[in-house]
């Protein structure tokens, strides 16, 4: 089992300290912006018809098909649009977008570019998550570099076409991660979700039409466009094109961020290339895409690492994050503070969210503690339905996962909790290990 | 353009950019909602008015969605319904559920709202388990008591989006979500100027009055005189309060319910705002005469005086330095009225009603006793009154109708019109054109000062002169104007400004005011003026009187001292950042 690094390529000369990221020239040098130079001689039409031959779906959340994205963007009257790029990237055990700033940041200008000559926008912003505020002067360095080598600013590359970067940091919440609690934090305001429709293709950031991707999807324009959008299309698996960055973290041997072709097998890459569970013990759960991603259990990790398998397990792919838990965790003190994570992290607005989370924690305490019953169980699956389906935006119906997969893919842990068995790891602390 | 959709099986025609919930009126369902204020930008916070759209699993909410062409509606299915009894249930969970000793009690938007859905306590498991926040009462207007707040955000945008200022905020997020001002700090601590529209908006009782009615029982237990001034408004207000039509007016009523009460005379205030007329009209054409500076700015509202102190301490010369009628009545009942009634002014306990949580930060203004007692002892709201005769249990409705109590029992429409927007103004103009130009007026009505736009021009010719005229309210307009002031560019005479949304009809201190509301108010002012045998201050016979027997002449050195007052710098409430 082999990386396949597309994004990732000039990883290791950085890494041995002979590449600079910050450096225009260097970037170039090893062909960066020969898609930007490509995408340039194009229409907008023309490069969206690309992107969508190169089947690229969105890496943040959803995988929402990007040419479509684009499309959106492109309709109605108004000149003002903007391209922003999400980099709060917030879902615990995600670093991969750290990672790409990191070794390519002028990969991610360029994409940016490249998708703001598709929109007809020459306004670029970067939202940086606030923890990431030390690459600051990296990143501010790599766009200066670009506009000194005419990648980036007025006329660019000779083309005629103007487009620039801004960079704003964000303050430290979750939430901001939703597009347009994001477009909130970038005007200046608390970072709250806005009421769909209008949607951020008509009405985003500033009121105007807007494009908003995640790091990794960006990135993946230059590529495309350097190698052709065919080449992009035939690596992965029909549905999920291209490559994609896994972040594996927990109770694993190896952990780090990896770059795989799309639909890798989930349990090759645990027990192949990582080397298995840590400290030799039995494997307990794996949650795919962060903490609202689905938590399955040891017998399920025989899948396909693709948006759509992913999907069908109640998760999803999204930002690739593979959190590993071996048999010195329990499933409910796992999912407890999981919870705990949700209900901080709520920005408070809408009722559902708000106030379910505070419930869901509330009950999955009590089964943690052995105070539990059927009917929290019951309680616990109306709420993850009520939320889910009348929450203001995303982060609601998120909280939901993991609650309704640990429910499925562990029903009878929950039950032994109940009946007061608890379970193995639980049991060894006489069933409860700690108080709130 | 027209959009036909469904809505639980009835057919609805609306145009583009119709919200599901106005369609859904149209077709008579009242779809539930708890953000969402028809006068206030759209939410969709609370999810408590979600429908089902084209069978979507996830639910929409009815306020922010728009009609689509041919969409199929279902506003109360069974998944609706316990999606709705869900959402309250996580309400309730957090909530203090202590109704019964509620200031809101029966008026409580979130108590409707279980009723009208159906509620019921063992529905779901969740504990109970309040937010534990403190009360905050340290304001002499406002209470807050944020356990009992929904966080539906309406009292941010009154402040916010009517009057400019951000007392309050969302702080922490999450469970600990918190509306607050800044930096934790007590309301009485910040520039709130107590105009109470974020207690106009508040669906539950997380912002209520500060009551302050235990005090007129207390002094009335003491035996002291209850004298008490009506203002303006209150009696196209009042019965509102008690289940009546906006606009209903009830003067005699209200005379013959504050008697009963115990109240030992009954005073109009139209009679002290005639008397502002005077002593400002005057202070008008002395400025306008002598250069004094200019533009000179109304001083009736206390909200406004505050904000001017706070935000334009640099501007306060602008100010006509008459106090509010409120405050010009208070020291003539401990004096010339005491007299004339047979009363001693120590044993007055001196009440006002009045439309405004603000004039009860007046009265406890340290420099307002002029008299040597206290101007006005104690200040209460519209909603205060209608609570102590609900209290007292009288059949407001049925009350016979009394006249008010003489002398300073008697009004003119120019003083009533001190209700609504631009009616001081209007009052003033009245007067002045026939004092200067020695002309009686053919036309009383100056149209073009009154209605709801937020900033109003007019110019009036006396007698060659050209008085330039403006008229603001709500303190966001205020804002506005004061800029211009303050660079020199305001190119007025005479500027009036009053906080609320309208003026003075649509105050902290009402029932819970919409514009709908607002307006029928401001017709039934207008109408009464019309009904008024006078309408003009300087002709009122009373106020004639008083300075005849008393005052001698307006700004006279007895009224100076009386009827006029200063302002101090509150800059300091913008801590050191915000400092002009």
């Amino acid at each position: 089992m082999k990386e396949e690094l597309v994004l990732l390529r000039n990883r290791k000369s950085y890494e041995e300290g002979a590449y600079n990221p910050l450096d225009a020239g260097a970037y170039i040098s090893g062909g960066g912006f020969e898609g930007l130079k490509k995408a340039l001689g194009m229409s907008g039409e023309e490069i969206i018809e690309q992107v969508k031959i190169s089947g690229l779906r969105g890496r943040g959340g959803a995988g929402f098909p990007t040419w479509r994205k684009f499309q959106f963007c492109c309709g109605g009257e108004e000149t003002v649009r903007y391209v922003v790029c999400n980099a709060d990237e917030g879902e615990p055990g995600t670093n991969k977008d750290r990672v790409l700033l990191t070794v390519d940041p002028c990969a991610l200008f360029e994409g940016m570019a490249i998708a703001g000559k598709a929109i007809g926008s020459h306004y670029g912003y970067i939202y940086l998550r606030a923890e990431y505020a030390y690459m600051r002067t990296d990143i501010l360095s790599a766009l200066q570099s670009c506009r000194d080598h005419n990648c980036l600013g007025k006329n660019i590359l000779g083309s005629g076409f103007d487009f620039d970067i801004q960079l704003r940091l964000g303050n430290g919440a979750y939430v901001c991660g939703e597009e347009t609690a994001l477009f909130e934090s970038l005007e200046g305001k608390r970072g709250e979700p806005r009421f769909r429709p209008p949607y951020p293709a008509v009405q985003g950031l500033f009121g105007k039409p807007t494009l908003l991707n995640n790091v990794e999807t960006l990135c993946n324009l230059a590529p495309i466009f350097r190698n052709g959008a065919e080449w992009f299309a035939r690596l992965g698996v029909p549905g999920s094109s291209g490559t994609k960055l896994f972040t594996v973290s927990g109770n694993i041997s190896l952990r780090g961020v990896f770059e795989f072709e799309m639909g890798i097998n989930l349990k090759e890459l645990l027990f192949d290339f990582c080397g298995g569970v840590a400290d030799g013990r039995g494997l307990l759960a794996v949650q795919t895409g962060g903490a609202s991603g689905a938590i399955i259990n040891a017998d399920q990790v025989d899948m396909s690492l693709d948006i759509d398998a992913v999907s069908a397990s109640g998760g999803r792919l999204a930002c690739g994050t593979i959190m590993v838990y071996s048999d010195q965790n329990c499933i409910v003190d796992i999912l407890h503070n999981d919870l705990d994570f949700f209900r901080e992290e709520s920005c408070g607005k809408c009722t559902p969210c708000r106030e379910g989370g505070v419930q869901l924690y509330r009950l999955v305490g009590e089964v943690r503690r052995g105070q539990g019953s059927i009917r929290h169980l019951r309680t616990m699956e109306d709420l993850c339905d009520t939320m889910s389906c009348t929450s203001l935006c995303g982060l609601g119906a998120s909280t939901t996962v993991p609650v309704l997969s640990c429910l499925r893919n562990f029903h009878s842990a929950f039950l032994s909790h109940i009946d007061g068995d608890y379970c193995p790891v639980c049991s060894a602390y006489g069933g409860v290990q700690y108080d709130d | 353009m027209m959009i036909d959709l469904v809505i639980d099986g009835c057919p609805v025609s609306v145009p583009e950019g119709t919200t599901i919930l106005e369609a859904a009126k149209t077709v008579n369902i009242k779809i539930p909602t708890l953000c969402f204020h028809e006068d206030q930008a759209v939410k969709a916070s609370c999810r408590i008015c979600v429908v089902e759209v084209n069978g979507g699993r996830n639910l929409q909410t009815a306020c922010s969605t728009p009609v689509a062409q041919g969409m199929v509606v279902k506003t109360s299915s069974p998944r609706v319904i316990r999606y709705r009894r869900i959402i309250l249930g996580l309400i309730f969970a957090r909530h203090p559920q202590d109704c019964l000793s509620c200031q809101r009690n029966e008026t409580c938007e979130l108590r409707a709202i279980a009723a009208q859905m159906g509620v019921h306590h063992d529905e779901h498991s969740y504990l109970h388990d309040p937010r534990q926040l403190p009360v905050d009462s340290s304001s002499p207007s406002i209470v807050r008591d944020a356990a009992k707040c929904v966080l539906c955000g309406r009292c941010i945008a009154a402040c916010s989006q009517i009057q400019g200022l951000d007392i309050i905020a969302k702080e922490n997020r999450g469970y600990r979500t918190n509306i607050l001002p800044a930096y934790g700090q007590a309301l009485a601590d910040t520039a709130c100027v107590n105009c109470g529209q974020c207690y106009q908006v508040c669906p539950t009782g997380a912002i209520t009055i500060q009551d302050d009615t235990w005090r007129l029982y207390e002094a009335y237990d003491q035996g002291k005189d209850l004298v008490v001034q009506i203002a303006p408004s209150v009696r196209v207000n009042l019965a509102e309060c008690l289940g009546e039509a906006p606009g209903t007016v009830s003067t005699g009523r209200i005379v013959t319910a504050l008697k009963r009460l115990g109240f030992a005379r009954v005073l109009d205030a139209d009679f002290a705002a005639d008397l502002t007329i005077m002593e400002e009209g005057t202070e008008l054409l002395n400025r306008l005469q002598n250069g004094g500076v200019m533009p000179m700015i109304t001083s009736c509202c206390p909200a406004w005086i505050k904000y001017c102190e706070t935000y334009y301490p640099d501007q306060t010369d602008h100010l006509s330095t008459c106090k509010s009628p409120q405050q010009m009545f208070g020291p003539l009942i401990k004096t010339w009225c005491a007299e004339k009634m047979g009363l001693e002014p120590e044993n007055i306990c001196s009440v006002s009603v009045m439309p405004c949580t603000a004039k009860k930060f007046e009265v406890q203004r340290p420099e307002m006793n002029a008299s040597g007692f206290r101007d006005v002892d104690v200040s209460i709201t519209v909603q205060e009154l209608a609570n102590m005769i609900k209290t007292a249990g009288i059949d407001f409705e049925k009350l016979e109708e009394t006249p008010f109590d003489s002398p300073t029992g008697l009004g003119s429409g120019a003083g009533l019109i001190f209700g609504a927007t631009g009616g001081v103004m209007e009052a003033a103009l009245r007067t002045v054109y026939e004092v200067v130009t020695g002309k009686t007026l053919e036309k009383l009505e100056f149209e073009a000062v009154r209605g709801f736009e937020g900033i109003k021009e007019a110019s009036v010719d006396l007698n060659g002169t050209v008085v330039r005229v403006c008229i603001a309210h709500t303190l966001a307009n205020a804002k506005i104007v004061m800029d211009q002031v303050r660079a020199g560019t305001a190119n007025y005479d005479f500027i009036e400004i009053m906080a609320c949304p309208g003026g003075c009809i649509s105050g902290g201190g009402n029932a819970p005011r919409t514009w709908a509301k607002v307006k029928a108010r401001a017709e039934a002012i207008y109408a009464e003026d019309q009904r008024l045998p006078v309408r003009k201050s300087h002709e009122n016979p009373e106020v004639k009187q008083v300075y005849e027997e008393y005052l001698g002449e307006p700004n006279g050195e007895r009224s100076h001292h009386l009827l006029h007052t200063t302002y101090i710098n509150r800059g300091d409430l913008l801590g050191p950042l915000r400092r002009h």
